[in-house]
């Protein structure tokens, strides 16, 4: 259902934008960081050190534009002031002495987040000055953003499928340089998370990701679930065919279920479009 | 161009929020790392009413002995006595730092330290030479009389790593007379397996057992039970008889296995009490940075019991002494075959 819901979506996004006049493809790779508390798992603060890609789509046409995009990160997972945390060997030897030997506590983290939406031209472009002009979008888009971790606690474990608003504006100056800011607040959506218990076990057989999406998820809204995702990106066209650029994006998110979880996220790189 | 800098002092204020944003964290000290450890068992632990565990009052014994200036070493010990009463397989403390060993709460395991009533290499050795060895945990082999026999040390791979290996080892063993199940040194696993290996031996569908999981803070508050069955997997079902080995040290989802298949009529359970801890376990961690674990689950057998901190009594009784063991004897072992000739 989910599926359909999706590509109809996605139909009517493209559909919107079949007036566009240009379209762009972009790629990125950055360095990103993410800090967690996450009461269920653990009392302590975790933090990561990240590597991330972006590939975006985007048409854009005088009424609005299409974006997509994905975007992944994956990098070390380990709780503030615990990098070097040391898991003893718990066994015996034969002879009934303890074992001495032991290694690192590490751990992972991936992140991964599919963002489709269109925006609405809502100011049709105002001249800054003889070389500059703005313009300011306003629309929605569906975006779905999981963050998993494969440490001991479980740490982080978060789905979030949600409908956002989006809000974002333009500049561009002489048509070499342009600013693009964005920000995108769900307003609703389908949260999962692990059980109270932080265990998955189904006495039919599936998946554990089935069970988890079955027993974890709950309807999510502003009351329960906040999330502010704000992005930055400027760009230099060296060419036609080509701009490169810096981008930056973060996001806050707090969620109530089934005990709170606050994030915080930066993320920095780079990335070249091609048109 | 007011524009650009209000957006880059936004950009930059937000970038560098982080601290302001999130929880706070709780301080490390002693009194808060027995307090975080005293809480995360009262909020997530299963176990309190079928162990008869008054953990309020364990709480007024040991807070008081806990104060903001003792040592790591002294923490631990009293972090060692808080434990010790709940006598759990799956309550125990294990430090990230000073070298300070894991300590279980269960006693068997914590003086026992290492088994000494089974060993695989006396199995290979002096009764199945022709041992295959799937991983440290599978084997299985055909002892002399055509009797099949399948050693499981751990349900611990992915459940698609039994699906794929059993229904060939099935199929090899499928022509014996009998076999023989051996979960003497079962470490535990995943529920999911015991079930689907226990169905690779079901003639009927049965109830084995019933779980609830801990659902909120309050010590009583549990998921609504879940009822577990044994039913037919496989291409077929091995029904001929069958003798299921179990000792002291099977555990966890061993002992959910054991519940399987005692519910088949031509499985005969041979051996020693089971460990006595069947539940899902959960690592925490400690403002310090040490992690303890707990046992989350209430689980039943099909009669609605708990046998937690009891363990599944064998319909015969069989041990191997450790010297037996150590001189190549598997008395236990011998007594399974003997019991299906």
């Amino acid at each position: 259902m989910k599926q359909h819901v999706l590509t109809i979506a996605i139909i009517i996004l493209m559909a919107a934008g079949v007036k566009a006049q240009s379209s762009r493809f972009s790629i990125g790779a950055g360095y990103q960081r993410t800090w967690i508390v996450d009461a269920q798992a653990s009392p302590l603060k975790y933090q990561t050190s990240e590597k991330s890609f972006l590939l975006r789509y985007l048409h854009e046409g005088k009424k609005g534009k299409l974006d997509a995009a994905l975007t992944g990160s994956f990098g070390d997972f380990f709780p503030t002031g615990f990098q070097n945390r040391i898991w003893y060997n718990p066994g015996y030897n034969a002879n009934g002495t303890p074992k001495k030997d032991s290694n690192l506590l590490v751990g992972q983290f991936y992140n991964a987040r599919l963002n489709i939406g269109y925006a609405k031209a809502v100011s049709a472009g105002h001249f800054l000055s003889k070389d500059a002009t703005t313009r300011t979008y306003a629309g929605a888009s569906l975006n779905n953003q999981l963050f998993y971790s494969d440490n001991i606690v479980r740490a982080g474990w978060l789905n979030a499928a949600t409908v956002n608003a989006d809000l974002s504006h333009s500049i561009s100056y002489r048509a070499k340089h342009s600013l693009l800011v964005k920000l995108s607040i769900p307003l609703f959506g389908v949260n999962s998370r692990l059980p109270y218990h932080n265990t998955i076990s189904s006495p039919r057989p599936e998946a554990d990701i089935k069970t988890f999406f079955k027993k974890g998820s709950r309807f999510a809204s502003l009351v329960n679930f906040q999330n502010l995702q704000l992005s930055a990106s400027y760009e230099y066209a060296v060419s036609k065919k080509l701009a490169l650029g810096l981008n930056y994006s973060g996001q806050w998110l707090r969620y109530q279920h089934e005990k709170p979880i606050t994030l915080f996220q930066n993320n920095i790189g780079v990335m070249a479009s091609f048109k | 161009m007011k524009h650009k800098y209000l957006i880059f002092i936004m950009l930059i204020a937000f970038a560098s929020c982080q601290k302001t944003l999130l929880e706070p964290v709780i301080e490390n000290t002693p009194v808060n790392n027995f307090e975080e450890m005293w809480k995360g068992y009262n909020q997530w632990y299963g176990g309190f009413e079928v162990r008869n565990i008054n953990w309020d009052s364990l709480y007024r014994v040991y807070r008081s002995q806990v104060h903001n200036d003792m040592s790591h070493a002294q923490l631990y010990t009293v972090f060692c006595k808080l434990i010790t009463p709940l006598n759990d397989i799956h309550a125990f403390l294990q430090p990230t730092s000073n070298g300070l060993p894991r300590y279980e709460s269960n006693e068997f395991f914590r003086t026992h330290k290492v088994q000494q009533d089974f060993s695989i290499d006396v199995v290979k050795q002096h009764y199945l030479p022709s041992m295959v060895t799937i991983d440290a945990n599978l084997h299985y082999g055909v002892l002399n009389g055509n009797v099949g026999y399948i050693h499981f040390g751990e349900f611990g791979m992915p459940f698609s790593f039994y699906r794929q290996k059993m229904e060939a080892i099935m199929e090899e063993l499928k022509n014996t007379k009998a076999m023989i199940v051996d979960i003497r040194n079962h470490a535990g696993g995943d529920d999911e397996v015991s079930q689907y290996i226990a169905g690779l031996f079901a003639s009927e569908k049965k109830l084995f057992m019933t779980v609830r999981k801990r659902n909120g803070s309050d010590r009583n508050e549990f998921t609504p039970p879940q009822n577990w069955y044994v039913e037919k997997q496989g291409s077929y079902q091995y029904t001929k008889p069958v003798v299921l080995l179990t000792t002291q040290w099977t555990a966890s989802a061993g002992e959910t296995f054991t519940w399987a298949m005692n519910t088949q009529p031509h499985v005969t359970h041979l051996g020693n009490t089971t460990a006595g801890g069947f539940t899902d376990v959960i690592s925490r961690e400690l403002p310090n940075g040490w992690l303890y674990f707990v046992g989350v689950g209430d689980y039943r057998n099909a009669n609605g019991q708990s046998e937690e901190g009891k363990g599944v009594a064998p319909k015969i009784m069989a041990v191997n002494t450790p010297a037996e063991i150590a001189a190549g004897t598997d008395n236990v072992l011998q007594k399974a075959i003997d019991l299906v000739h």
